[in-house]
């Protein structure tokens, strides 16, 4: 393939210029002032700004709390990311192999996708809720559990993730699917003469070939866990009980708009961003190298 | 409308036009002021009902009332909005935000606009717990004080007839028996609580410390100034939030959360007659005369046996003119203070909502009305702020920060609760977290007191 000559050679910035304002006052504008809050002090409204350096994030290193968040955010988007990447998976090898009713399942299952978080975070409430919930009924009445989702940590985390990993689910399984319907048939099918079972076949070829988009999804995944989930947190628990869901990106916001501690929350969203180039560059590297593999 | 000609249309037209442009002179001499709120529901029925009576009562200025979100939504939204130069006229901002917005230079006084527009505001005429929290060191205003509410007990009264208790409790120890007694009687629920983040710190730490006459904060409480810390491990709050411990864990009282507050959290458990009691803002007293199943009122907020049962303190807000606007702005501002502090506007807020007469001459002038002999209930309030002259643990609470201080008590406080340490050792950490909290305001504020 020969590359493209403009002979006008302003001609291909001005048809990127609309893509690169958007992207300038959307992303890197706000990232720009991320990183100049992140090493200043200041009041509420910016006032009397004081350049400190360093010190925003020498004093986050030396907080136990935003260790702790740390350490919650980590289980929390490893529960996020592994569960829908699994139940995703599952549900696409299904609806794969399904011979009636393809397309409605799949229509059915990306439903929860389009919900919004936070009323995905609501929904969920209708049902775990102690006082509402029926979930939460049958818990109670039916298993004996005493479920308290408000005072008991382990419950309180527990919500957060059901709520976060059902509206997950619809991506993964739409990557799935498309991934398992490039797979050339030929290969299953010269499996399956040769006697391999099913669970074999998916064993040693559907999941081998799915790898890249696995890896993928598993980057997109740890990203949603990261920032999406926000708005699930915020209306199902508050980042409480305790500080048992104070997720990274909730830590954030509340040091940043209810304390009005734009310098902190400027450094941590600093952190956060960097994370997310590490993962993103993981992401381009050993995708890039595996994409191969399937051809 | 067939024998409608073109020219009798155009002729139409032309009037139209004649019209539009007759009537925008008449539009534009109504100066608008934007007035950004945060009350929602039953609540922002009222604001709005009050703006429209202001705007009906004169014909110079036209008030808009703009919501935008809670309190501490529209606080962000105004701080964001004015980095940009683009913040509203006025702002509806809460108690917590009276020393950030001092320091911050951004409001025009209302003492200021007062005087320039020849408003006379009587400040001894003013209920002092409402008076104290919006007036700066030299006891001028200001912020000019709106809706002004404090936490009172309502109760279930059919259960409290039920079981013979002779009426509601005064004290901590008084409801412990009562609902000892209840329990025993198959009450599921005696106390609902919130959760602590904001509604319930305001109600058992701050309310409870100054009703105790025991300190929250050092310096009467933020009052003297910004090199102070905070007291509650020191004092009965850590006895107090025992005693909900011991209670939420023996199903004494149920534990209100975020996820239960959208499905209508405490106030349905007390609503729906399952909890006896609820410690919640008097201006609640509309809704639930709206919302409560079963028969109720309210009374004083209960206190620790032995103490001295001193007046609570205020939530609410008051309004905020800001800075940067032209002169007409700021005298239609003066223009709305002057209503606002009307007394009959003041009788008519309270009548509606449960908020209290920020005067005492409105309050006067509603008993020689007889009003409180039909509702004694929205008397309790109003007496509750006046019952004494206010001690040094019970003017004011003026801290820096005052959010994030809720915001890590209520960590600490759940830590608790979920049995991850003791209440000592929580109510220790809250306190020296509070305190870098402090130390991290006075920093951002170096150089300013």
């Amino acid at each position: 393939m020969g590359s493209v000559v403009f002979r006008r050679r302003w001609l291909p910035y001005a048809l990127l210029l609309p893509q690169l304002l958007i992207l300038f006052v959307f992303f890197y504008w706000p990232t720009v002032q991320a990183v100049y809050q992140s090493v200043m002090l200041t009041d509420a409204f910016g006032n009397n700004p004081q350049f400190v350096g360093l010190e925003n994030f020498t004093r986050l290193f030396a907080d136990a709390e935003y260790l702790e968040s740390v350490k919650v955010t980590a289980v929390f988007s490893t529960l996020v990311a592994g569960l829908s990447t699994v139940i995703g998976l599952i549900l696409a090898l299904f609806v794969d192999r399904a011979v009636r009713g393809h397309a409605a399942y799949r229509s059915l299952l990306l439903w929860p996708y389009a919900v919004a978080p936070v009323i995905v975070g609501v929904l969920w409430i209708f049902l775990l809720d102690p006082g509402i919930g029926l979930v939460a009924y049958i818990l109670t009445k039916g298993l004996g559990i005493n479920w308290r989702p408000n005072l008991n940590p382990t419950h309180g985390l527990t919500v957060v993730v059901i709520a976060s990993v059902w509206k997950q689910i619809s991506y993964n399984f739409i990557f799935f699917l498309a991934g398992l319907q490039a797979i050339p048939r030929h290969l299953i099918e010269q499996a399956a003469i040769d006697g391999a079972s099913v669970v074999r076949r998916t064993r040693d070829i559907v999941l081998p070939l799915l790898g890249p988009t696995t890896f993928f999804l598993v980057v997109m995944n740890v990203v949603y866990a990261f920032f999406d989930t926000f708005g699930i947190v915020h209306i199902m628990t508050r980042g409480g009980p305790g500080t048992a869901t104070t997720i990274l990106a909730y830590k954030t916001y509340r040091d940043g708009f209810v304390s009005q501690d734009f310098g902190s929350s400027g450094a941590q969203s600093v952190i956060l961003m960097i994370l997310v180039i590490l993962l993103t560059l993981a992401q381009f590297r050993l995708v890039e190298r595996k994409v191969h593999y399937a051809s | 409308m067939s024998v409608v000609t073109r020219r009798g249309l155009s002729a139409l037209a032309a009037a139209a036009i004649g019209v539009m442009i007759g009537a925008a002179p008449a539009q534009a001499q109504r100066t608008q002021i934007n007035w950004w709120h945060s009350m929602s529901g039953q609540l922002g029925e009222w604001l709005e009902e009050v703006a429209r009576r202001y705007n009906a009562s004169q014909d110079k200025y036209e008030l808009k009332a703009i919501f935008k979100g809670n309190y501490q939504e529209s606080f962000n939204a105004m701080t964001a909005a004015y980095r940009a130069k683009e913040h509203p006229h006025l702002l509806q901002s809460n108690e917590s935000s009276v020393i950030t917005l001092m320091l911050s230079g951004v409001v025009e006084p209302a003492h200021e606009i007062l005087e320039k527009n020849n408003v006379k505001v009587d400040m001894a005429d003013l209920v002092p717990p409402v008076a104290l929290v919006y007036t700066d060191t030299k006891g001028k205003l200001f912020g000019m004080p709106f809706n002004s509410s404090t936490p009172i007990l309502y109760y279930n009264a059919d259960l409290i007839q039920k079981y013979g208790l002779g009426g509601p409790p005064k004290t901590w120890q008084e409801m412990e028996k009562q609902i000892e007694k209840m329990k025993a009687g198959g009450q599921p629920c005696g106390l609902a609580l919130f959760g602590f983040i904001p509604h319930g710190q305001w109600i058992d730490v701050e309310n409870y410390s100054a009703r105790n006459d025991i300190p929250y904060a050092s310096g009467q409480n933020g009052i003297e100034g910004l090199g102070i810390e905070m007291m509650f491990n020191k004092t009965s709050v850590v006895q107090h939030m025992e005693r909900l411990k011991r209670w939420i864990d023996n199903k004494y009282a149920v534990y209100g959360t975020a996820a239960g507050a959208a499905a209508g959290g405490p106030r349905a458990e007390f609503g729906e007659g399952r909890c006896a009691f609820i410690i919640d803002s008097s201006a609640l007293h509309a809704q639930f005369e709206r919302d409560v199943k079963p028969k109720w009122s309210a009374t004083f907020l209960p206190h620790e046996e032995g103490r001295p049962a001193n007046n609570s303190v205020i939530g609410g807000a008051a309004l905020f003119a800001l800075k940067g606007h032209a002169p007409a702005i700021y005298a239609g501002i003066g223009d709305f203070f002057r209503f606002v502090a009307q007394k009959d506007v003041q009788i008519y807020n309270h009548q509606r909502t449960g908020y209290v007469p920020v005067t005492k001459s409105a309050y006067d002038q509603l008993v020689k009305d007889g009003y409180y002999n039909q509702k004694p209930a929205m008397s309790i309030a109003i007496r509750q702020l006046l019952l004494n002259e206010p001690t040094a643990n019970s003017r004011a609470i003026r801290l820096g920060n005052h959010e994030g201080i809720r915001v890590v008590f209520t960590e600490e406080v759940e830590r608790a609760l979920i049995g991850q340490k003791s209440v000592q050792q929580a109510m220790d950490d809250a306190v020296r977290r509070a305190n870098e909290l402090l130390r991290r305001f006075e920093q951002q504020n170096r150089g300013k007191l």
